[in-house]
């Protein structure tokens, strides 16, 4: 009969997770990040309160999951990273894979900037080193912010250093691949979960909380009048998922070809957005405590962002009794989120090139994280946090969404639903029928064409912040293009034998008659 | 206190959220890989 399917070594030499609850952990701690605990809140309450987790479960079934059934099909049914995975399922198409994974590797480079700054918090949480103006710590002593972005200044050595522990960190999490990813990943996934319940039960024991919570859950029914908040939701699922950056695709390849795929998708994005959900008790309760300390209403505290991670929620914190311990935990959670996001988004891009030239593993590692560390040097200084604003608005709102309507039209219309869905559905825990089909061919792709027309529209008319052309076109376009053209180039460099065609059709077969 | 309306949308979150995941987990541990 052959090996079973979980050992660690099978014959075609591919990594193996060593179990599926090993891999689904690894999958939700890619998808939970910070952005769970700083975004999502606070967009829930911009966007009609409670009534907001409508249309929030509606794109989390007809956009959230769908995709992630795509992505998690791609990679598991062809054993393959992303861009390899693209070209089993349609020649010529290679590139956007490459695609997504300079995309996720753009914003690992600045995101691991701001795991950065959550090493310097934990440290200045000892002694509250923010207090008595937490604003004012941030922007003009740790930042130390310029003007502009032409205004780089020096480098801040606090947060170059933190960059170093954090890309370090990523090294040690990722270099010994699933094994050691399966490893870390029981700690980075449950931790936060916990220390999110801890914040929960302190906040909600705090003078001022049920009033922040109000502000929370209470619904606003008109507001699913307005399409703004529809897409601020499917904005809100698409963004939290790992969707795009071909992260689930390189996890997913590394499961047994014969694996489930639909249940792994439903239980990954509930488990995200219900932790999404818990999260914003903690936001919420800690938020209307620092109104009420402050006595003002807590929409006029309420932030989101970096805003509400090193300014708001520390004036919080700093209120609170043993508040060095809080500040601590705090940012403890906020590294354990943010860095199996990070090393999972370096994991797609050790993928791929694993699988394009065949490069020791270790050695992709170390130069992954010395170009992203060199990468992120221009955002730890004085000018950094423009251009990190700037890069996040571009990657996300151009490069990663217009990766998601490509997959939807390759995997979609130039493979065939009907086609895909015969992959996945017979070694599923249950079989997905037309509603994944009228998703994939339908819904996510107009909602994603919207959101890009509505976005481009916007970005033609106004500058965006109000930054100089100059700085938009470099940091922003540019880096697009960059990643575009540098996905054409590196396909170009695969280009494969007619030997390589062979072995992969027939791969490509064997993975449709499974 | 909460208001009545808010307190239905947290049930109704909870149901859909850790309902729905506590149903695909038994789900997955009924079948065996």
């Amino acid at each position: 009969m052959g090996r079973d399917r979980w050992s660690s070594r099978p014959a075609m030499g591919r990594d193996r997770w060593s179990s599926r609850p090993i891999f689904i952990i690894a999958a939700i701690g890619s998808a939970v990040g910070l952005g769970n605990i700083w975004r999502f809140p606070y967009v829930c309450y911009e966007n009609g309160g409670g009534a907001f987790l409508i249309p929030y479960f509606v794109a989390l079934f007809t956009a959230g999951i769908p995709l992630m059934i795509l992505e998690y099909g791609l990679g598991q049914r062809m054993q393959a990273g992303a861009p390899l995975a693209f070209w089993k399922i349609r020649k010529g198409w290679e590139w956007l894979g490459w695609w997504a994974i300079l995309t996720g590797f753009g914003i690992v480079i600045y995101y691991a900037v701001i795991m950065a700054w959550c090493f310097c918090y934990l440290a200045y949480s000892l002694k509250l080193s923010w207090q008595p103006d937490t604003a004012s710590f941030f922007f003009q002593r740790f930042l130390q912010s310029g003007e502009g972005p032409g205004q780089l200044g020096g480098l801040r050595w606090p947060i170059l250093v933190g960059l170093a522990l954090t890309w370090i960190s990523i090294y040690f999490a990722i270099f010994k691949g699933v094994k050691s990813v399966g490893k870390v990943v029981m700690v980075t996934v449950p931790l936060p979960v916990i220390l999110i319940g801890v914040f929960v039960v302190r906040g909600l024991t705090l003078p001022g909380a049920i009033e922040g919570l109000r502000f929370y859950l209470t619904p606003d029914f008109g507001q699913l009048l307005n399409p703004r908040v529809w897409l601020a939701a499917y904005g809100q699922v698409f963004f939290t998922l790992s969707l795009g950056f071909g992260v689930l695709i390189a996890y997913s390849s590394y499961l047994p070809k014969t694996s489930d795929v639909n249940n792994n998708a439903f239980i990954t994005s509930l488990a995200d957005a219900g932790i999404s959900f818990f999260a914003g008790f903690a936001v919420f309760s800690t938020i209307g405590y620092l109104a009420f300390q402050n006595s003002q209403p807590v929409s006029e505290v309420i932030t989101q962002g970096i805003g509400l991670a090193f300014i708001a929620y520390p004036t919080a914190i700093s209120l609170l009794p043993l508040a060095p311990v809080f500040g601590i935990l705090f940012f403890i959670l906020l590294l354990t989120l943010g860095i199996d996001s990070a090393f999972s988004l370096v994991e797609a891009g050790v993928a791929g090139i694993e699988d394009e030239w065949h490069i020791p593993r270790r050695y992709i590692v170390i130069g992954i994280c010395l170009l992203a560390f060199i990468g992120g040097i221009v955002f730890t200084t004085r000018a950094g946090l423009y251009w990190l604003d700037i890069a996040d608005h571009f990657l996300t709102n151009f490069g990663l969404a217009t990766v998601g309507l490509l997959e939807c039209i390759v995997v979609g219309y130039l493979y065939g639903t009907r086609r895909f869905r015969s992959l996945v559905n017979p070694h599923s825990d249950f079989r997905v029928g037309i509603w994944w089909d009228v998703c994939i061919l339908v819904i996510t792709p107009l909602i994603l064409v919207i959101s890009l027309g509505r976005i481009a529209w916007e970005r033609f008319r106004v500058p965006y912040e109000g930054y100089p052309q100059w700085a938009l076109a470099l940091g922003g376009w540019g880096l697009v293009l960059a990643c575009v053209i540098l996905a054409i180039i590196l396909m170009v460099g695969s280009r494969r034998s007619p030997g390589d065609l062979e072995a992969a059709a027939r791969t490509g077969s064997e993975s449709e008659s499974d | 206190m909460l208001s009545l309306s808010a307190i239905l949308m947290l049930v109704f979150g909870c149901l859909v959220l850790y309902g729905g995941l506590a149903w695909c987990i038994i789900l997955a541990c009924r079948r065996r890989d």
